[in-house]
């Protein structure tokens, strides 16, 4: 998967409605959307297309979007 | 590879109490009205009934072993083997099993013994009492299986509070060579026992009054101590949407079960976002998995029982099922179980 398509299922699993506004750079922690609710939804996005479990420890250390794709695809 | 196959055990009744004390969303003090609303409506636990603190989880199952045994017309002498499974017993020690053992007047020649194995409880309790049953040489074991869960963690604690309630149930089982056998598979990840934990009150970090009362905050509404049962739900939740589906998988495959020659998947009734992505991944028809966390939240090793008990007592009592039970909680551990039942007796619940 490329990081584009990425960031269109990261938003779409999260809820954010301004997908444009989103680059690789984009610090999620800081998005509006960010909250438990979402951390939930986006360790379900992990299991259900990429088969990995994300831990609370990923989802710390990452701060970017292209943090969380390099994740997604290690 | 931890599985069994258990013969010669049927299941022969099961029933449970509850405090009398249900609490809606909204009347937990942690909770805003609008918390409230946005945690019913996506975690789905409208409702839990919460034990006072001078109400401990043996109390609930002796009413519900009391009234099980009485409904069987079993004699008290006739019981060879009780199981207490809880997370909360009376005390540190002696066992909770050996005091009710003399509270419900059960033969001094019983063998008793307590499995604080949290939400696996009900695999645990069925999966070693019907192996001491399966030789024949006993013939009668009482499986009482309850927490107080509520009473084990801060009530500052937005993360854990609303997600438990309090239950005792009580299952019977009996040698009968005439049993479908019971399969069970257990699975055990230790690397993840920070994930559900109580930091201080064992003998790594016993309580002190310096350090274990004390309150940290961790944000998000996280107000507890170290001597507090805490849950990191991230971590959780993540276990408990990737390895019990592959265990149940596994399970039907190995005894060719489909969503059609299963009666009911009995999932462990954690909080609805679980139950509903593993209903979800394993595609079973909702019809076929009934859900009672609405009314009592997350009943830790009762879960499964209390579905049998609230969910599908009528049918239990007149027609054979073949169940897929799925547990998952601390240690951290999870297991399926195939239970194919004859006519079981369930009793109605009991509020004390």
């Amino acid at each position: 998967m490329e990081i584009k398509e990425f960031i269109e299922k990261f938003a779409e699993s999260i809820e954010v409605s301004d997908v444009e506004a989103l680059t690789p750079e984009t610090n999620f922690h800081d998005l509006e959307e960010w909250g438990s609710m979402a951390v939930l939804m986006l360790i379900a996005f992990y299991d259900e297309t990429f088969s990995k479990e994300l831990t609370e420890e990923d989802i710390r250390r990452a701060k970017t979007i292209q943090d969380l794709y390099n994740l997604a695809i290690s | 590879m931890a599985y069994w196959e258990i013969k010669n055990v049927a299941l022969r009744g099961v029933t449970g109490t509850v405090p009398n004390n249900p609490v809606k969303s909204a009347e937990l003090d942690i909770f805003t009205q609008e918390d409230a609303e946005l945690f019913d409506s996506t975690v789905g636990i409208l409702n839990r009934y919460l034990a006072p603190d001078d109400v401990c989880a043996s109390d609930l199952c002796y009413d519900a072993a009391e009234r099980l045994v009485a409904g069987l017309g079993w004699e008290k002498d006739s019981i060879d083997v009780l199981v207490f499974a809880s997370v909360t017993g009376d005390y540190k020690t002696p066992p909770t099993s050996s005091i009710l053992q003399d509270r419900l007047g059960l033969p001094t020649s019983t063998f008793v013994v307590d499995l604080p194995m949290g939400c696996c409880g009900t695999l645990y309790a069925i999966n070693m009492a019907g192996n001491m049953l399966s030789a024949g040489t006993v013939k009668r074991a009482l499986l009482l299986i309850g927490d107080t869960a509520s009473r084990m963690g801060s009530y500052k604690d937005k993360s854990r509070v609303p997600l438990f309630g309090d239950a005792g149930m009580a299952m019977a089982l009996e040698y009968d060579a005439t049993a479908e056998k019971i399969a069970i598979e257990m699975n055990t990840l230790g690397s993840g026992y920070k994930a559900l934990m109580t930091p201080h009150g064992g003998y790594r970090h016993p309580i002190t009054k310096e350090d274990s009362f004390v309150e940290e905050d961790f944000g998000n509404g996280i107000i507890r101590a170290p001597k507090d049962a805490l849950i990191n739900g991230m971590d959780v939740f993540s276990f408990a949407i990737t390895k019990p589906p592959v265990s149940i998988k596994k399970m039907m495959e190995r005894y060719e079960l489909t969503i059609d020659n299963v009666d009911y998947f009995l999932i462990h009734q954690a909080n609805k976002l679980i139950v509903d992505r593993i209903v979800k991944k394993l595609k079973l028809p909702l019809e076929k998995t009934p859900y009672d966390l609405q009314e009592f939240g997350n009943l830790g090793g009762a879960s499964i029982p209390m579905l049998m008990t609230y969910n599908l007592a009528d049918e239990l009592q007149s027609r054979p099922l073949t169940m897929v039970c799925s547990a998952f909680g601390l240690g951290l551990t999870w297991g399926t179980m195939v239970l194919k039942t004859q006519r079981v007796r369930v009793l109605p619940i009991n509020k004390i």
